[in-house]
């Protein structure tokens, strides 16, 4: 009850127009919808959202897949490796991103002095349009790399020796063999990882509220910071719903698109 | 002698397997560098002074070792206080979830009642939904109660969960039916099989979802951030957000760093001591689900 009687209120409340203050409540049909839909800063978030999520996602399953290749081999210490590259997953991201804001400090970090050391100038990417949704990408990577780096390593452990063995008598080489034997036996967990990377890049917030607070001029304003915003601070709930209830809809179809497109390259045993 | 040994005795020098593991090693040092960056960072700017956060060329260590920044991050804000509520809100909603979960997992894995199949499957279906899209609502629902700024309006909303209900459906139903007809025969009722039975045999995935359950709630942001509005309602990750502009326009990355480490220590020592359950939870849910 307590998530589907909400889930309900939002559709009504996104025809509404309401401003949490005033005792009654506006009903404006499908206003709401036209105003973001011709709104070019919405444009933006849902841009920004679309970019941040593709970086973050696919940059970040491709080191992981690497990464936990290399875990797979015979390593020295390699409980420690594992256990400095899980890490960031347990910690606090409110935390971590204050923690990251000082590091990128354009004078004064370890950025600014690893550029130095090249004779280079470390911009200041916290407050560059182009730069700082990239520099929150780095951040959700990081914070992210451990979870799939553990899955993807599971998952390749329980890779068949025998069928790499026959691959390797058959003559493939490496790269061949990993995409007959191995790539087909961790598709369904790269499946999972791609489907719930997505759905919690889609749903960033803290970072970009530590970080940037959606600046510098909506060049970070992510989707769901977009609604806290609309909501909590303009106090335009009937235009925030709205926002939630687009994103219930594009969250539906990402599904019904993701199952489709499974179909095709996702082998399960 | 063998072939086999003679082969082994006369193999050569695997120079392309030495290289190829010498390569590997770099990797995965530089690597580790790089990932534990942030958290050498975090610990040593916590105990640098501000003259030594700006100075170039960079100081990577502290001159001294002391506890300053520390005290100036817990005396500047109510520091004592964000860690109570962050304490309060983790540790009930941790135990009520649980308990929950357990109840309901219980009867979804081991009882029959009539339409248990389509009821699971509501419950499942809210695992679909985010939790963004309800937000307002339930902010306004804990408006019309009085509830904003309360610990009962931070907890009773977060106490149910369909994840912590779905995995313990699928472990108690894998439990076999001989130790619960045993029971049943030795006259206990639901609730003694529950805990004396089959909680006994459920150590492990107790002890994962238990801790997986502490570090999410601990770490979130949004729904606290919604829900308090006063500073002595604050939890820990909201409360550290002034300490970088507490009494200077110039951050103070120093104390500001003072207090993540203060937010993150907890969680690093957890999973230190229970590592092997973190690794088992994340990889559970990704080949289960």
């Amino acid at each position: 009850m307590w998530v589907y009687y909400p889930f309900v209120y939002s559709f009504y409340l996104s025809l509404t127009s309401w401003n949490l203050l005033s005792p009654n409540i506006n009903f404006v049909g499908l206003q709401n919808y036209i105003n973001l839909l011709q709104n070019p800063a919405f444009h933006q978030v849902v841009f920004n959202t679309f970019l941040f999520t593709l970086g973050t996602v696919f940059v970040r399953l491709a080191i992981s897949l690497g990464l936990a290749i290399l875990l797979n081999q015979n390593l020295f210490l390699r409980s420690l490796w594992r256990l400095i590259i899980f890490s960031p997953h347990i910690t606090t991201s409110a935390a971590m991103a204050l923690v990251w804001l000082s590091m990128y400090d354009p004078n004064y970090g370890p950025f600014s002095a690893l550029f130095s050391l090249f004779g280079l100038d470390f911009p200041n990417v916290m407050a560059s349009t182009e730069l700082a949704l990239p520099a929150l990408i780095v951040v959700a990577i990081w914070k992210g790399l451990g979870f799939s780096t553990i899955v993807f390593l599971a998952a390749l452990q329980s890779v068949s020796n025998d069928l790499l063995d026959a691959a390797s008598v058959d003559g493939a080489n490496a790269w061949q063999s990993f995409w007959a034997v191995t790539f087909p036996a961790i598709s369904p967990v790269t499946y999972f990882l791609v489907v719930t990377g997505m759905i919690g890049a889609f749903q960033t917030f803290d970072i970009v509220s530590v970080m940037t607070g959606g600046g510098p001029v909506n060049a970070t304003n992510l989707y769901v910071f977009s609604l806290y915003r609309e909501a909590f601070h303009y106090n335009r709930m009937g235009y925030a719903s709205a926002i939630a209830v687009i994103f219930f809809v594009v969250m539906m179809i990402f599904t019904f698109v993701q199952t489709r497109l499974a179909n095709r390259w996702v082998t399960y045993s | 002698m063998t072939n086999l040994q003679i082969a082994a005795r006369y193999r050569p020098i695997r120079w392309r397997a030495i290289a190829q593991s010498l390569f590997s090693h770099a990797l995965i040092i530089v690597t580790a560098f790089a990932i534990g960056l942030p958290f050498f960072y975090m610990v040593t700017t916590s105990f640098k002074t501000l003259q030594e956060v700006y100075t170039v060329p960079i100081q990577w260590l502290p001159s001294n070792w002391n506890l300053d920044n520390y005290l100036v991050a817990w005396n500047g804000v109510p520091m004592a206080r964000f860690g109570l509520n962050s304490l309060i809100y983790t540790i009930t909603i941790t135990l009520g979830e649980f308990l929950m979960g357990l109840l309901a997992g219980y009867a979804f894995g081991r009882l029959h009642f009539p339409k248990k199949d389509v009821i699971f499957f509501v419950v499942l279906l809210t695992l679909m939904i985010p939790g963004v899209i309800t937000l307002i609502p339930r902010f306004l629902m804990l408006r019309d109660l009085g509830w904003i700024n309360t610990y009962q309006g931070l907890i009773v909303p977060e106490l149910s969960s369909a994840f912590a209900t779905f995995l313990l459906r699928q472990h108690f139903a894998s439990l076999p039916d001989e130790i619960f007809d045993a029971a049943k025969m030795d006259g206990a009722g639901y609730l003694r099989q529950l805990f004396q039975v089959a909680l006994p045999m459920s150590v492990p995935i107790t002890t994962t979802l238990l801790l997986l359950a502490f570090v999410a709630h601990w770490n979130e942001y949004l729904w606290p951030l919604i829900v308090t509005n006063t500073r002595d309602m604050r939890t820990l990750p909201i409360g550290i957000q002034t300490l970088k502009n507490l009494y200077s326009d110039v951050p103070l990355w120093h104390v500001a760093n003072a207090g993540a480490t203060m937010v993150v220590l907890p969680l690093v020592a957890l999973f230190l001591v229970g590592q092997k359950r973190f690794f088992e939870g994340a990889v559970q849910g990704a080949l289960k689900g």
